[in-house]
């Protein structure tokens, strides 16, 4: 973590920092209904300031073309309101023990996770930004899966290193995205399970596969991982159930022999497509999915 | 008193499953009877229904005795509770399994005097029952799993049986008839269940009548009858709009739907009481269109649930609303299944 006054960090990166750590602190003695109903309060509040509400809009209108007005806005309120759940649901992260597995964390499908770390080649955990990813990978963590995260950078450095910290004291190893090559490999050496988002943008880098419909460049770290180790790709879902609990399933993927890296890919997202078109308001829609356009020759 | 498992493996002579909920649940609670009748082949099995559901488990193969409670009329408030309580009570059961979490049925089961009785969380539950159950549709969404989670507190239960309503031969020799009169004898014919009398599980009456027209125009051994009930006939003028001779628009009671399920080759429905008689009946192909509704069944296949996969104005927990809150006629959400989608489906199990 960088020392106070480095000039690294802008007055406002402080600012941000400061609230959301006395925020979390706040939230985090409080009790699991009432924080929730915070998250929920922090979600509107997002919504009604309409903070990347024109984003959600338009990925919304793109995913479910002809999704009537109300729809459109009663999805995004909803959307935002899980994120404030997601955004609060970090003050338990610091004190997450194994005994809040079967409380308000359920996990189906351990035994994909077991498999692949009996076969010494460790695993990669597919998944999006989808229900509460962080909360599910602590939990495993926790468990005694050796798991690692790879994670992408973040503008505010400070909120970054706290949150890398935060995943760090559950159990969870940090691999930054742009070390991901040598991070990933080296993981998988030693039989952890790596768990990567693959519903980000990927830029010119990326392979573009359906979702939705539409070509999206997608990260094909998990192709490359998977071609070059045989390690096993699982692919988690998580999500939001009523009672302020998260619940996730993990199921093996198989892909056909000889895919490439597209067609790994494509088997990928059509696999989150499909979880997130059963709890829609829990995807982040925020994100500028479809931000990169497909070379001519595809689209 | 509570017996442990062990006591049970021991079969019971007599067990009464209580479930006086809707058509569909009912039906679920078929796979209960079998499950039971499947870990004890002598144990007589007693049934509590609603009236309603009196029609389907008519003739039922495992059941030896249906009794009726008639919760909102005849036998309502505590004195027709009591009543049926001491009729039952008159039967030495060893197993009492209530399905249905509802209060009524609490105090019902209260009542009885059975030395074991399992049923679900709730309020009152640990008074009334000697073996609890969770209720969470959230983290256990499978109708059928959570009943055999019941007898699974007393015995081992690996798999589902499947959904069964019993025909008697006369039943199916009627459904021949029919079939015969309306000249579909030789034809594959799909059975159309619309219906549902929530706006937000009703798919559009045109959706119907088009799947009807594509299915027919597919091949030319191909019929259709779509079945409405007696609140539906508003639906009858719109999809007798298709005039073909393999094609027709039926009321029949349950029990005849059933019959003529079982000889169809296929089903597609909105109604979900009905498209799970069409499963229970032994209809080879059943495809069940999900609106609001949580799909809460692992369709065994070919059997599908669709769903539109598209945002919805409920938060898809239980039964949600009766009329959809984001448009002021139809649900968006059932709109988004195209006729087209469900035929692909029907006609790709063909190929």
């Amino acid at each position: 973590m960088a020392a106070i006054g480095s000039n690294s960090h802008r007055f406002s990166h402080w600012l941000q920092y400061a609230a959301l750590r006395g925020f979390i602190a706040f939230v985090g003695v409080l009790p699991r209904r009432v924080r929730g109903a915070i998250g929920t309060g922090l979600g509107r509040l997002a919504y009604s300031l309409g903070i990347r509400k024109r984003v959600v809009f338009q990925n919304l209108n793109t995913a479910f073309p002809g999704i009537p007005q109300k729809g459109l806005q009663d999805t995004a309120r909803r959307c935002f309101e899980h994120f404030g759940h997601v955004a609060v649901s970090l003050a338990e992260l610091p004190k997450l023990s194994r005994e809040a597995l079967n409380d308000w964390v359920f996990m189906e499908g351990l035994e994909g996770l077991d498999r692949a770390v009996a076969g010494g080649n460790g695993g990669l955990v597919i998944s999006g930004h989808l229900g509460n990813w962080e909360v599910i990978g602590a939990m495993a963590a926790r468990l005694g899966y050796p798991v690692s995260f790879v994670v992408t950078t973040q503008r505010n450095k400070l909120v970054e290193n706290w949150l890398n910290r935060l995943r760090e004291q559950c159990g969870v190893e940090i691999i930054q995205r742009k070390d991901a090559l040598r991070g990933v490999l080296s993981a998988l050496k030693r039989n952890r399970v790596v768990a990567i988002l693959i519903d980000q943008d990927a830029h010119q880098e990326g392979v573009f596969v359906p979702f939705f419909g539409k070509l999206s460049s997608t990260p094909r770290g998990p192709a490359v991982f998977h071609l070059r180790t045989g390690a096993p790709l699982i692919f988690m879902a998580s999500s939001r159930i009523p009672g302020e609990r998260y619940c996730c399933q993990m199921h093996h993927v198989t892909v056909a022999e000889g895919a490439g890296q597209e067609e790994i890919m494509a088997t990928l997202t059509a696999k989150l497509e499909e979880q997130i078109r059963r709890t829609p308001e829990q995807w982040f829609w925020m994100h500028k999915r479809w931000k990169t356009l497909p070379p001519a020759s595809l689209s | 008193m509570v017996l442990d498992a062990q006591e049970m493996e021991n079969s019971p002579s007599r067990v009464v499953i209580i479930d006086t909920a809707w058509l569909g649940d009912v039906l679920f609670t078929t796979s209960l009877v079998g499950a039971v009748r499947m870990r004890w082949p002598s144990t007589a099995i007693d049934l509590v229904v609603a009236p309603r559901a009196r029609e389907l488990v008519e003739h039922h193969p495992h059941l030896n005795c249906v009794w009726i409670f008639d919760k909102r009329g005849e036998q309502r408030g505590m004195k027709g509770i009591n009543s049926l309580a001491r009729s039952l009570n008159e039967h030495p059961y060893d197993l009492c399994l209530c399905a249905h979490p509802s209060t009524r049925s609490r105090l019902l089961c209260g009542q009885l005097n059975c030395p074991v009785k399992v049923g679900y969380k709730g309020l009152g539950a640990a008074r009334v029952f000697t073996h609890l159950v969770a209720d969470d549709l959230a983290l256990e969404p499978d109708h059928v799993e959570r009943r055999l989670n019941l007898l699974r507190t007393v015995v081992d239960v690996h798999s589902a049986p499947p959904l069964l309503v019993g025909l008697t031969e006369g039943e199916l020799a009627s459904a021949r008839q029919k079939l015969a009169g309306w000249g579909f004898q030789d034809c594959e014919v799909m059975a159309l269940i619309p219906g549902s009398a929530w706006k937000t599980k009703q798919w559009p009456t045109e959706y119907f009548r088009e799947l009807a027209n594509s299915w027919i125009s597919s091949a030319p051994n191909r019929a259709a009858v779509a079945l409405i009930g007696p609140k539906e006939q508003a639906s009858r003028a719109l999809l007798e709009r298709l005039q073909d001779s393999r094609f027709r628009v039926e009321s029949l009671s349950l029990r005849e739907c059933a019959a003529l399920f079982s000889l169809c080759n296929a089903a597609a429905g909105n109604d979900t009481g009905v498209s799970f008689l069409a499963i229970a009946a032994g209809c080879p192909e059943v495809h069940v269109l999900y609106g609001s509704t949580q799909v809460n069944y692992a369709f065994p296949p070919p059997h599908r649930g669709i769903h539109a996969g598209t945002p919805c104005c409920l938060s898809r927990t239980g039964h949600g609303r009766q009329n959809c809150g984001w448009t002021d006629g139809e649900p968006w959400c059932m709109a988004q299944i195209s006729p087209g989608s469900v035929l692909s489906r029907l006609l790709s199990s063909r190929r």
